[in-house]
C-alpha cells in the first residue's frame, strides 16, 4: 500500500474504533503509531513520533486555558449564576407567548459566556427550565428541545472548550477564536428566539395546547442587580480583558476563575469540600482533554507524514471543485460524523485533513474554525449519539419523557443551526469581522 | 484468584489517588500564581518572573499526575453509545469487548512508557548526581551544597538568567504515570471493568 492509502485506512480505522468505544486518545495514538511503522517500515520512527507527542504534546502555554476556564465554569455552576439569570429573564419575558422558552435560550446564551461546556448548560437548565415548562403545560418535546438546542450555545459563545481545542489543532490564537465566536453565537441565539416567538404566533400547539404564562414573582431592583451584576462582571473580565488585549486568554481564565471563586464565596455557595471537588473535577477534565490533544498531535503528524492533506488538496484541485461544492461536502461530512462521534473527536480527526486545503483557497482559518465547531456541534443534537440529548435524558427525573422525545424536540433546533451555519459560511465577515 | 488480584490491585489504586491529590494541588497553585502575576503586573507594575515556564511545567504535571486516576475512574474520553447498546442486549457478551479495548489501551501505555523511560533516565543523568563533574563547578563540602550544584547541571528548560528548572522531575512523572496507567489497564483486563470499578469504589469508601 502507498503511504496515502495507509493514511486513508487509518482515518477510517480511527472513526470505526472510536465508534465501537475504544478510548479516543488510545485509538488516535495506537493507529497513528502502527501507520507510521507501516509507512516507514521502521519501528524506531514510530517510537520517536510517540516520544515527541507524549513529551511535548501538552507543553504549550495556551493549553492552560483548559484547566482555568474549567475551574471558572464549575464555580459559576456551583454559585448558581445559571438559575439567577434564568429567573431574571423569565420575569422579563413572561408576557411573550412561549416566554419560558425564550428565557431559557437567553439564559443559556448568557451562561455560555461564563462556561465553556454544553454539558454543563444542558444539565443546569434541564433541572430548572424543564420542570417549570412542564408545570405550565408546555409540550414535553418542546420543553426538552429548547434546553437541548440552546445548550450548544455553551460551546460556541466564548469561552468554549471546542474553540480552544480547534485553536490548538489549527495553530490559531485562542483569543482570536474566542472573539470570532461572539457574533455567530449571538446570531444563533437570535435565530432560536425568533423561531420560538414566530412558532408561538403561527402554531401555538407546537409549544403546548394551553400554555400558561409563568407566574414569576416581581423582582426588586436590588434582586435584579444581585442576579445580573456578578455574571456581567465575569463577562467583562474575560471577554473585555481579551478584547482590549489587557489579558491573554490564559490570564483571563485565571482572573475569571478567581472572580468566580470570590462570587461563590460571597454567596456562601462554596465549602472547602466543594472547592476540592471543583479542583478534582478540573483535574479529570484537563488530563483527559490534554492527553487527547497530545495524541491528536501524533495523529496529525502521521497524516502529514503520509501526505494525506496534500493529496486531498490535489484531488480536489484536479476535479475543479469550487468553494460551494467543497463546503457542501465538508458540511455533509460533519453531519455524518456527528451521528457517529463526539464534537472533540470530529474536530481533531477532520481539521488536520482540511487545513492545507482551506489555506490554499485563501480562506481564514479562524472562520473555518467557527464553521467546524458549529458543524460538529449539530451532532450533539442528532441521534444516535447526541451527547446533549443523552445528558438531558440522564438529568431528567421524568419517565414520561423518552430519549426519542428529546431527539424529536431537538430536531427543529438542529435544523436552525444548519441554516445559521450556511449563513456563516456565505458571510465569513460575520465571524472574522470583529478581528478588524 | 479474583480476591488475590484485587489485593495486589489496591496499592496501585492508592498511589493513583495520591498522585491525583498532588495534581489537584498543582491546579490551585496555577490559579494563584497566574493571578499574582496579573495583579502584580497590572496594579504594582511588578510581574512575576518565570510564570510562563511554571505554567508549562504545571500542565505536564497536572496531566500526568491525574492520568492514572482518570483511567481508574473511567474518565478517559470514549463514546460509549455502542457499548451501552451491548450492555442492554446481552449480558453474557458485554465484558468481552471492554476487556479487548482495555487490553489495547494497556499495550499502548506500555509502548509509550517504553519510549519515555530512557528519556527520563538520561535526563536525570545530566545532573550527574553522585559523580564529580569534569566540566561544571566542583561540588562543595556538604551533601546539600553538592546536591544544589548537581541541580545546576541538569538539563533544564526556561530562560537562563530569568528562570530555569530541571526537566527530569517532569519526565520522571510522565514515565511513572504511563507505567501506572499500563498496570491499571492490565488489572481492568484481568478483573473485568466492573470488578475493577467495584474495587476502586470500595477503596475510596474506606
Amino acid at each position: 500500500m502507498s503511504p496515502v492509502e495507509i493514511g486513508m485506512v487509518s482515518v477510517i480505522a480511527i472513526v470505526v474504533l472510536v465508534y465501537i468505544g475504544v478510548y479516543i486518545p488510545i485509538a488516535l495514538g495506537l493507529v497513528s503509531f502502527i501507520s507510521i511503522w507501516a509507512i516507514s517500515g521502521k519501528a524506531l520512527l514510530s517510537f520517536n513520533f510517540l516520544k515527541v507527542a507524549v513529551l511535548n504534546g501538552v507543553n504549550e502555554y495556551s493549553f492552560a486555558t483548559i484547566p482555568l476556564f474549567t475551574v471558572m465554569g464549575l464555580l459559576v455552576s456551583r454559585a448558581g449564576l445559571g438559575s439567577d439569570i434564568y429567573t431574571v429573564l423569565n420575569r422579563a419575558f413572561r408576557v411573550v407567548t412561549g416566554g419560558v422558552g425564550v428565557a431559557t435560550v437567553g439564559a443559556n446564551a448568557v451562561f455560555a459566556a461564563v462556561t465553556g461546556s454544553s454539558i454543563a448548560s444542558a444539565s443546569v437548565f434541564t433541572r430548572i427550565a424543564v420542570p417549570e415548562m412542564r408545570k405550565l403545560d408546555y409540550n414535553k418535546r418542546f420543553a426538552v428541545g429548547v434546553v437541548a438546542g440552546s445548550s450548544v450555545l455553551g460551546m460556541i459563545i466564548p469561552p468554549s472548550a471546542m474553540l480552544i481545542i480547534y485553536s490548538f489543532v489549527a495553530e490559531q490564537s485562542v483569543g482570536d477564536m474566542f472573539l470570532a465566536g461572539v457574533v455567530p453565537g449571538l446570531i444563533l441565539t437570535a435565530a432560536y428566539i425568533a423561531w420560538i416567538v414566530i412558532a408561538g404566533r403561527v402554531s401555538p400547539a407546537y409549544l403546548g395546547k394551553d400554555i400558561n404564562a409563568a407566574d414569576t414573582p416581581e423582582l426588586t431592583t436590588f434582586e435584579i442587580l444581585d442576579k445580573t451584576v456578578p455574571i456581567a462582571v465575569l463577562v467583562l473580565i474575560v471577554l473585555g480583558g481579551i478584547y482590549t488585549g489587557w489579558l491573554t486568554p490564559v490570564e483571563a481564565g485565571a482572573a475569571g476563575a478567581l472572580a468566580a471563586f470570590v462570587i461563590a464565596l460571597l454567596r456562601r455557595r462554596i465549602t472547602w469540600h466543594g472547592l476540592w471537588q471543583t479542583a478534582l473535577e478540573t483535574g479529570y477534565i484537563t488530563a483527559s482533554i490534554l492527553f487527547l490533544i497530545a495524541m491528536a498531535s501524533l495523529y496529525s503528524r502521521m497524516l502529514g507524514y503520509a501526505g494525506l492533506p496534500n493529496e486531498l488538496n490535489a484531488f480536489l484541485a484536479e476535479h475543479n471543485l469550487g468553494f460551494v461544492a467543497i463546503m457542501v461536502v465538508y458540511v455533509l461530512l460533519m453531519l455524518f460524523l456527528g451521528t457517529l462521534l463526539d464534537t472533540a473527536s470530529i474536530i481533531l480527526i477532520v481539521v488536520p485533513l482540511f487545513i492545507t486545503l482551506v489555506e490554499s483557497m485563501g480562506m481564514s482559518l479562524v472562520w473555518f474554525g467557527i464553521i467546524t465547531v458549529i458543524g460538529a456541534e449539530i451532532g450533539l443534537l442528532t441521534p444516535p449519539l447526541g451527547i446533549s440529548c443523552f445528558v438531558i435524558k440522564a438529568t431528567l427525573n421524568d419517565q414520561s419523557i423518552s430519549l426519542k422525545d428529546v431527539f424529536m424536540g431537538a430536531l427543529p433546533f438542529a435544523f436552525i443551526m444548519l441554516l445559521v451555519l450556511i449563513i456563516l459560511i456565505a458571510y465569513p465577515n460575520l465571524s472574522i469581522g470583529i478581528l478588524g | 484468584m479474583t480476591e488475590f488480584l484485587r489485593r495486589i490491585f489496591l496499592p496501585f489504586v492508592r498511589v493513583a489517588g495520591y498522585a491525583n491529590t498532588v495534581g489537584t494541588l498543582v491546579i490551585f497553585a496555577l490559579v494563584v500564581i497566574m493571578n499574582a502575576d496579573v495583579i502584580g503586573r497590572g496594579l504594582l507594575h511588578a510581574p512575576l518572573h518565570g510564570v510562563v515556564e511554571f505554567v508549562v511545567f504545571s500542565l505536564a504535571l497536572i496531566v500526568f499526575l491525574q492520568l492514572p486516576d482518570v483511567v481508574l475512574h473511567n474518565r478517559l474520553m470514549r463514546s460509549d453509545g455502542f457499548l451501552q447498546i451491548l450492555d442492554r442486549s446481552n449480558s453474557a457478551f458485554r465484558e468481552g469487548p471492554r476487556r479487548i479495548i482495555d487490553l489495547s489501551a494497556c499495550v499502548f501505555m506500555a509502548l509509550a512508557a517504553w519510549t519515555i523511560w530512557p528519556e527520563a533516565i538520561d535526563s536525570i543523568e545530566t545532573c550527574e548526581f553522585g559523580s564529580m563533574s569534569t566540566f561544571a563547578e566542583a561540588a562543595g563540602g556538604s551533601t546539600f551544597a553538592g546536591l544544589m550544584t548537581a541541580f545546576g547541571r541538569c538539563e533544564y528548560f526556561g530562560t537562563p538568567g530569568i528562570f530555569t528548572a530541571p526537566w527530569w522531575p517532569v519526565k520522571l512523572v510522565i514515565a511513572l504515570s504511563l507505567t501506572l496507567c499500563m498496570i491499571i489497564f492490565a488489572f481492568k483486563v484481568l478483573l473485568g471493568s466492573d470488578a475493577a470499578q467495584a474495587a476502586v469504589a470500595r477503596e475510596n469508601a474506606e
